[in-house]
């Protein structure tokens, strides 16, 4: 086994040990109560879909995002402030290596998890579908646009309760202020500008989209689409400054 | 060969210059000391040979390379820091299992020469000091290195867990192991260490033997088991009390010989202390 394998090994076990996953997973298999409620309710129902979607609303997205939180902060975090990171960096492997070793632990292996579960659940519930699916994708590129943004503050604080306040307050003001702006555009009928700010929270448009389909020609799809992307942008852009920044610092 | 070789490197921490170009070499097979005041910048030169600390300028080379760019050279060369650096939550065996799986190494028989068996399931948070330090050792000579270097290993040890640290590099050393350890503090590393650097100010001070460190001195330091009589029979020299020693300029074996005869037994005789040597490299003596 070549020497990098072997380093993330440890790094991964350190991240997993029990009881990690032993308390995540059943957490995100129990956690999907809001779609069999509106599958109950009879009829396939994109709105409903959509709306047990939204983080904090499904308990297995907050799951995956408190997951990742914790280990970036919590743990990598923690190895930098307190200097224990030396120990990983004297081991045979790159910084850079080490980097993307702890980013996948940290952030991959959650959404994956959170990925495999949602899609088996779906598939089980007979509602993999596009609408589904592209909630997962949603989902996705906004949760790497968060953890980008945990990582960097986690670095350049060099403090957990700093790091914790400071990635919160500026996630829930992206979330909630352009969830507002979202929904005064929408209902002003301004959907030029809606493009600009659709990554600071896609659902209000997925769930307008859902709600009115018919009503805005694809306009809010576009949005949607466009949100993503930046959110896929925006999301490494953090990574790559995060790792540039790890790169040159003094440990 | 030259197990470690440093040439002018040099580190600022924003406007403030902790290396202002740091050279040395330590030899192959040596057991080298590498000492200063606090603040000196022995540890920043220790975390720029780990790779640590990124040098602004200069050449590291560990072992013939480069630890920036050949990141394999660290399954040769273990780290002693002062403190263990590994998550404290982390039990002995999980730390020494860890170390294993990545530089191989046989568990079981460090666990039996570092007498740990007891400890195993403590975590590395609950460890005194010298325990701490003996898992340490234990975790750096899985991998067999060729060298060890440590950073003030010894700084929270009392002086049995001091011996004992100090007893086990001996040891290495005669099986083949280079050592460089740190220190604030040279006449703790007297006894172990065969060679000195000394770092003052972020600049090498001197390189060499510790015997050529010491040699340099016009006086010599006596402790003598009864220092009135000894007084007596130096008396009309040029003799003063520095704590237990008398230092007296005159010529060492004849001190000796005229001490010996009436009676006073020379327990130590050194042509400088090792103060002195601290002193005189580290430009604390003014
Ligand atoms: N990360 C850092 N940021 C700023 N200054 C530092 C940093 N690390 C070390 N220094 C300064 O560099 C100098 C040398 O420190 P150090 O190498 O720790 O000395 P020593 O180990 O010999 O006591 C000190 O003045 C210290 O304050
Ligand atoms: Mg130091």
């Amino acid at each position: 086994m070549s020497s990098a394998l072997k380093v993330f090994r440890v790094v991964l076990k350190e991240r997993y040990k029990s009881p990690t996953l032993e308390l995540i997973v059943p957490a995100m298999i129990a956690g999907n109560v809001m779609i069999p409620a509106f599958l109950i309710r009879g009829g396939f129902q994109p709105y409903g879909l959509v709306l047990s979607f939204i983080p904090m609303i499904n308990v297995s997205e907050t799951a995956a995002i408190a997951l990742a939180l914790r280990n970036v902060i919590f743990v990598t975090g923690e190895h930098v402030y307190q200097g224990f990171v030396s120990s990983y960096l004297t081991m045979p492997v790159s910084r850079t290596s080490f980097f993307l070793m702890a980013m996948v632990s940290d952030v991959v292996i959650p959404l994956f998890t959170f990925l495999a579960i949602e899609t088996v659940y779906l598939d089980l519930a007979g509602i993999l579908n596009p609408y589904s699916s592209s909630m997962l994708v949603i989902f996705s590129a906004g949760y790497l646009f968060s953890t980008g943004v945990i990582y960097l503050t986690t670095f350049l604080l060099k403090s957990p309760g700093a790091s914790v306040l400071t990635s919160i307050f500026l996630l829930s003001a992206i979330f909630v202020g352009g969830g507002v702006g979202e929904f005064g555009l929408i209902i002003s009928k301004n959907l030029n500008f809606l493009p600009l700010i659709s990554w600071t929270n896609p659902y209000v448009i997925a769930v307008a989209e859902t709600l009115l389909p018919s009503r805005y020609f694809g306009a809010l799809a576009d949005a949607l689409t466009l949100g993503v992307l930046i959110d896929l942008i925006l999301g490494a852009l953090l990574y790559v400054i995060t790792l540039l920044n790890f790169r040159r610092m003094d440990l | 060969m030259t197990a470690i070789s440093l040439k002018d490197v040099r580190k600022s921490f924003g406007r403030y210059q902790a290396l202002k170009g740091v050279s040395f070499n330590v030899q192959e097979g040596s057991v080298t000391g590498f000492v200063g005041p606090n603040g000196a910048g022995k540890t920043t030169t220790i975390k720029v040979m780990a790779g640590l600390v990124r040098p602004d300028s200069g050449e590291v080379r560990l072992l013939g390379r480069d630890p920036f760019e050949d990141v394999e050279v660290m399954n040769e060369v273990s780290f002693v820091f002062t403190r263990l650096m590994y998550p404290p939550t982390d039990t002995v065996l999980e730390y020494l299992e860890d170390q294993a799986a990545v530089f191989g190494g046989d568990v079981k028989k460090a666990i039996e020469e570092f007498d740990l068996k007891v400890h195993l399931k403590k975590k590395l948070s609950e460890l005194s000091s010298g325990l701490a330090q003996r898992v340490q050792l234990a975790a750096a000579l899985l991998k067999s290195p060729k060298l060890i270097i440590a950073d003030e290993p010894a700084a929270n040890l009392d002086p049995p867990a001091r011996n004992e640290l100090y007893e086990r590099i001996k040891e290495l050393n005669r099986k083949g192991v280079t050592f460089l350890i740190s220190s604030h503090v040279l006449s703790e590393l007297e006894r172990v260490i065969d060679r000195v650097v000394f770092i003052s100010d972020g600049r090498v001070t001197f390189e060499g033997p510790l015997g050529e460190a010491l040699d340099r001195g016009e006086e010599i330091y006596l402790l003598v088991d009864n220092v009135e009589k000894a007084l007596s029979v130096l008396s009309g020299r040029d003799v003063r009390k520095d704590g237990a020693y008398l230092v007296v300029r005159v010529d060492m074996a004849e001190a000796i010989s005229s001490l010996e005869k009436a009676g006073v037994r020379v327990l130590i005789a050194r042509r400088s202390s090792l103060d002195e040597a601290f002193k005189k490299y580290t430009n604390l003596g003014g």
